[in-house]
């Protein structure tokens, strides 16, 4: 009834009549335009496929899932359209456009831009050797060297992974995702809101739980600040230093990424039964080997020989040795021809040392010094006028 | 004394929310908000997320003022670490904004329009709304829940074609919010159940908080963030206001609102084809907590992050507007002389229910219970 | 005899959000817009549950909803077609870790699905078109049998 009202009081004004007859909808205001993106995403280029599973880890969704494809002996992505939100985040992470939805690769393109990911990669200082097995692992450069260690750029990883594997150290290379994230940060906030409630009450039963005073590693620092909400004493994260603590033990629980840290956390080879073993025929003792080795106590120069030998008790395998080599003297082998040789190296190195340590004591018996011989004379003198 | 229950599905209600009406005869003395059907719990889904993989969660905070909520996201990172967002981006993205402003304001005209039983006029706005749907499917490549915002600036550029076709509907969008309005002024109808229904004045705004185009229409202009806005100062940007407080002056001070959106919009673009350079920026982020503040459609939102290196969230808090002026309802509700007049006004605040439901928790301090935040 | 054949042809659709954002209803309510007009199809958008034959779901179920969702399935009268529509009510979308009891067919028989983050209106006309007639037939079985059983 109101409608009607309406449409005779406008008739009446005759403003309606124009916009009532030229009443029609264009066949082209239901075509998409060209920018308009139709979930899904199409595998448009599958051959091109490194199955680095950044999309995968890309999708806010949880839509992509790597499936292994016999046509191309390989894992590609496979997208479920029921989950699909069209937001392009797998199209712009791919390193290698594969991917496309509506015409984003064409206007964009794909990377250098941040990438968002599930697992998250960050490299411990205190056990990087600085070999760089994962900056020739990795896909899209970028990993570099910074003076003191080798850093991942957070930014730009696409959490593939490829560096763990390259890696030859056991847990140098720490990975956090969104699990472990959202569980830290739940607990922290738990363990904050305890202490902000018993607030005042006993705070000493919690005191000294760890034997020291954490340290701060700053390469794995993620400036979360999950250490400073739970800490009663203070932390002072741009210097990565602890000012004050009741060794409670709380920071080293929430760290997501073990930054928080008490304790030597020894350096341990993934490859247990090989070692590099250098082939002392082709050496030519330019020591090339002893001194790129980042590692302590790796290798040792022969007293005998004056060539060097491999301990394969510190040695972590990275291979830099091996591939800084000029005359190709290192291989890999057993690890027990290398420790035959360690050995019989180490114990003729030994013998030697001790018998040059013999001869300084022995040496030093039947030198006398000019003072001392001047006290002995001055106190047979001595002796000779009491007599 | 009665209780007339409404919803959570109701024929007049678009979103699921559950109204008590207490009545006595016809007269309404109280009404009771029962909310919680559309919480999920964004910002417990994005704790430990990446920043990229919020901003798509952010976006889906509500879906018709789904661009505001990303720009302010945006804007929040780039305060915190200090990210310079080229000169092209920004005004792209005031330009989207300012569409989104206008298809927002249309469908809570229509909605009114449908509300007080003048259908022509409902569907002739949301005619009118699918013009600018065009211009933003055309711009970003998507209808709602666009995926054009990223930190550091805008995904895509526009192009020559783009700019004139948004010239050619812009004009066809005054011409048409001209007659609107002028329908909005004279019909008979509209104003008989407009005026004088659902009043709120100066004194109970301050006292509830409300914002946006609610607070606009009771004498309050200073309450549009956009005044604060770096962009929008270089506009020289006037807000638009009423006095009378009542469900007419709201849906006016929308209609305005659009007339001076589409000037917004035509200054924007002589200044972005006077601009050069990208749209995007590589980021490098930093980690530290920031509080950013924007004008959404529906009045001021706000974002607090706390973030770590590499742009993992950690914390975040949304503040919408829709929470605030939800308060307001209860004083407009003096002035509703019938329960459809409590429907009507109820629409003419806009509110927005995806956007409300945020986790609002109360802790007792004693005991340590908490209990959620109810509406009473 | 008249009001029976014009009711075979007509089809009213119940619009239910489950807790989506909103996207999906927008563009639901634009199908009204005269550009689309749904109404010329003869689907009449009426949220009402009692008498709809379509319910277009659209959203992640929240917790509060899931038996508010089986009641609203209950209360709708037989011959009936749920349609899922969105990419949350398919698979619950980007809120899968949220605070959501799972995606729709989890909890009612889900007959189709307009996948999309929201899908076009043109793509849901599409749809709708395609399972009207689905539900007309059912209806027409329904009304044989129970004239059988009389």
């Amino acid at each position: 009834m109101a409608s009607a009202i309406w449409y005779l009081y406008e008739l009446t004004k005759k403003k309606f009549i124009k916009k009532f007859l030229n009443a029609k909808t264009d066949k082209e205001y239901t075509l998409p335009p060209k920018r308009y993106r139709k979930v899904p995403p199409t595998v448009v280029y599958p051959e091109k496929c490194i199955s680095c599973g950044a999309c995968e880890g890309s999708c806010p969704s949880f839509a992509i899932e790597m499936v292994y494809c016999e046509e191309f002996s390989k894992k590609i992505p496979m997208i479920d359209i029921g989950a699909c939100i069209s937001c392009g985040n797998c199209v712009e992470s791919c390193p290698t456009k594969v991917l496309n939805i509506g015409n984003l690769i064409e206007e964009i393109g794909s990377l250098p831009w941040n990438v968002p990911k599930y697992t998250n990669l960050i490299i411990d200082e205190e056990l990087c050797v600085n070999c760089g097995s994962c900056k020739l692992a990795c896909p899209i450069d970028v990993i570099e060297y910074d003076g003191i260690t080798h850093v991942i750029d957070l930014n730009s990883c696409i959490g593939c992974k490829k560096c763990i594997e390259a890696c030859p150290v056991e847990g140098a290379i720490k990975t956090y995702d969104e699990a472990l994230l959202k569980s830290k940060i739940e607990l922290c906030y738990k363990l904050k809101f305890n202490r902000m409630i018993k607030e005042g009450e006993n705070g000493d039963s919690v005191k000294n739980k760890i034997p020291e005073v954490p340290r701060i590693v700053k390469s794995l620092c993620i400036s979360c600040e999950n250490c400073v909400d739970v800490c009663s004493g203070s932390i002072d994260l741009n210097n990565h230093r602890v000012v004050e603590c009741i060794q409670c033990g709380d920071c080293i629980e929430v760290c997501p990424t073990e930054s928080m840290r008490i304790g030597e956390i020894p350096k341990v080879s993934k490859i247990k039964d090989k070692c590099y073993i250098i082939y002392e025929d082709k050496c030519i003792g330019c020591r090339i080997c002893y001194k790129s080795c980042n590692v302590e106590d790796a290798i040792f120069i022969s007293r005998e020989t004056r060539l060097p030998y491999i301990n394969p008790d510190k040695c972590v395998r990275c291979g830099l040795c091996f591939r800084e080599c000029p005359v190709e003297a290192i291989g890999l082998t057993d690890k027990e021809d290398t420790l035959r040789i360690y050995n019989i190296r180490r114990a003729k190195d030994r013998f030697l040392s001790l018998i040059k340590k013999d001869l300084d004591e022995f040496s030093k018996k039947y030198v006398f010094s000019k003072s001392d011989l001047l006290k002995f004379s001055e106190n047979k003198v001595e002796e000779l006028l009491k007599k | 004394m009665n209780v007339v229950p409404l919803g959570p599905i109701n024929p007049i209600f678009k979103e699921p929310i559950r109204i008590k009406l207490i009545v006595e005869g016809e007269t309404v003395l109280g009404a009771e908000i029962e909310m919680g059907y559309v919480h999920r719990g964004i910002e417990k889904i994005m704790e430990g997320k990446h920043y990229l993989k919020g901003i798509y969660l952010a976006e889906r905070v509500c879906g018709i003022c789904s661009y505001i909520h990303t720009w302010t996201f945006a804007e929040c990172i780039e305060h915190i670490s200090n990210i310079e967002v080229p000169d092209k981006a920004r005004y792209l993205r005031v330009l989207t904004t300012e569409l989104e402003r206008i298809h927002s304001h249309l469908i809570a005209i229509s909605v009114y329009g449908l509300s007080i039983e003048h259908e022509t006029f409902g569907i002739w706005c949301l005619n009118t709304r699918e013009h600018v749907m065009d211009l933003l499917e055309t711009i970003t490549g998507n209808r709602i829940n666009m995926g054009f915002n990223v930190v550091g600036g805008v995904r895509q550029d526009i192009n020559k074609e783009m700019i004139d076709k948004i010239y050619k509907k812009l004009e066809e969008l005054r011409n048409d919010m001209k007659n609107i309005l002028e329908i909005y002024n004279t019909g008979p109808l509209i104003n008989l159940r407009g005026r004088g229904v659902g009043v709120i004045g100066y004194k109970e705004i301050m006292k509830t908080r409300a914002v946006g185009p609610v607070a606009r229409a009771s004498a309050l202009p200073e309450s549009d963030w956009r005044l604060r806005h770096p962009t929008y100062k270089e506009l020289k940007f006037k807000p638009v206001w009423a006095k009378e407080g009542d469900n007419s002056a709201r849906t006016l001070v929308r209609i305005k609102e659009i007339l001076a959106s589409i000037d917004l919009i035509e200054k924007i673009l002589e200044l972005y084809q006077e601009s050069t350079g990208a749209v995007r920026n590589r980021v490098n982020i930093k980690g530290g907590s920031g509080e950013w503040k924007n004008e959404a459609h529906r009045g001021e939102v706000t974002y607090k992050i706390s973030l770590t290196d590499g742009g993992i969230i950690k914390r975040i808090i949304i503040r919408s507007p829709s929470v605030m002026n939800l308060e307001a309802y209860k004083y407009m509700l003096k002035t509703c002389p019938t329960v459809s007049d409590a429907v009507t006004t109820y629409i003419s605040i806009d509110p927005c229910i995806s956007c409300t439901e945020r986790t609002i928790v109360l802790v007792d301090k004693k005991t340590g219970k908490t209990k959620p935040y109810s509406f009473k | 005899m008249i009001k029976e054949f014009f009711r075979k042809r007509s089809i009213n659709v119940c619009i239910v959000n489950t807790g989506g954002c909103n996207g999906c209803d927008i563009e639901l309510v634009s199908l009204l817009a005269s550009r689309y007009d749904i109404e010329q199809y003869g689907i009449y958008v009426h949220n009402n549950p009692r008498e709809a034959d379509v319910l277009l779901v659209s959203g992640p179920v929240t917790l509060p909803w899931k038996n508010r969702l089986k009641e609203l399935y209950e209360k709708t009268p037989e011959p009936k077609i749920v349609v899922a529509v969105g990419a949350c009510a398919l698979s619950c979308g980007i809120f899968k870790e949220g605070n959501v009891c799972g995606p729709v067919d989890k909890i009612i028989p889900v007959d189709a699905t307009i996948p999309g983050c929201p899908p076009r209106p043109s793509e849901i006309i599409q749809a709708i078109l395609k399972v009207a007639p689905i539900a007309l037939s059912k209806r027409e079985e329904h009304l044989k049998k129970i004239a059988s059983e009389n």
